[in-house]
């Protein structure tokens, strides 16, 4: 199993950085989902997440487990960056203020970021979710939340199980020396 | 105290060779990347800067950069395991090899701004 590092930081302005570019308050839902696809869509491209967060399989569809109680502020340790960078208002989420703070996302982010909410934040909820139920790693209804390994996510997307063996070699020791040393 | 070009090896499990591109900060973060095998035929490598067997004596084949793995290190906690025996520090990188990994950071799309900030400043001191 692919196991990434959670940056909560790293999380907190990927997130500033959609509701930015969206305008407007958005429902905490729809952002959880967006980050689902960018986090995704980052591992199909360049073989690493942006947030670091574990993919889990829900009713809902596929998720991000951290980032999903952030966003609907059920996280059971009070967050340290998030409320810095998301507010809730009026039941949705926004930018708390002119708080452009990007200095945990690279320019490879950056980019999967505003790809990602520029192709689906217009989308209506049930459609993204939709969407989301018809990814290839979601497991159904199911009475528990579970585990989803990203290597099922690159074996949707066509690489080969030789070629992802080498990608998670790299991905495991970064992992494993970001965890014991990583400020 | 590590400087850059300093090199170890045990970070990881795979005993990847890791350098320090920055300089420590007062804080004791100081910025660390990993080399791995370069792939010719991997389009994640296809612009890569190589590593060759002769530019470092841990280098056994050819290999470049792990842009995806660049970050903020507790230099503190790895003196602490090199004085344990987890971690070996090997001979530092040459001032040449230094600036070719400083620069390969630098021109990824992958390490973040507060990285890519003290691995320039790094590169102006030397």
């Amino acid at each position: 199993m692919i196991q990434f590092v959670f940056n909560e930081r790293r999380a907190a302005q990927a997130a500033a950085r959609i509701l930015r570019r969206h305008g407007k308050p958005m429902p905490a839902a729809k952002l959880a989902q967006l980050l689902y696809l960018a986090d995704r869509w980052f591992l199909v491209q360049h073989h690493a997440t942006i947030t670091g967060d574990d993919f889990i399989s829900t009713d809902d569809g596929p998720a991000l487990r951290r980032i999903r109680q952030l966003a609907s502020g059920s996280a059971p340790a009070p967050p340290a960056d998030w409320p810095r960078h998301v507010s809730i208002a009026a039941g949705a989420l926004a930018c708390p203020g002119p708080n452009d703070d990007e200095t945990q996302l690279s320019q490879a982010s950056s980019e999967s970021l505003d790809r990602i909410h520029d192709r689906f934040a217009s989308d209506p909820p049930e459609e993204l979710q939709e969407r989301l139920r018809g990814l290839a790693e979601w497991k159904g209804v199911c009475a528990e939340d579970s585990p989803i390994d990203p290597r099922r996510i690159l074996q949707a997307a066509g690489y080969a199980d030789w070629y992802i063996d080498r990608v998670q070699a790299d991905i495991d020791a970064a992992c494993r020396a970001h965890r014991r040393y990583g400020a | 105290m590590i400087r850059p070009g300093d090199a170890f090896i045990g970070l990881d499990p795979r005993r990847h060779l890791w350098l320090a591109l920055s300089s420590q900060a007062p804080d004791a973060l100081i910025v660390m990347a990993n080399l791995t095998t370069h792939w010719p035929d991997d389009p994640d490598h296809m612009t890569c800067r190589i590593v060759r067997k002769r530019e470092h004596q841990w280098v056994r084949h050819d290999s470049c950069l792990y842009p995806k793995g660049v970050a903020f290190f507790n230099a503190v906690a790895v003196e602490q395991d090199v004085r344990n025996g987890v971690v070996e520090q090997r001979g530092p990188a040459s001032p040449a090899l230094l600036r070719k990994l400083q620069l390969a950071a630098l021109e990824s799309p992958y390490p973040d701004a507060v990285c890519k900030s003290a691995i320039r400043a790094a590169l102006a001191v030397n």
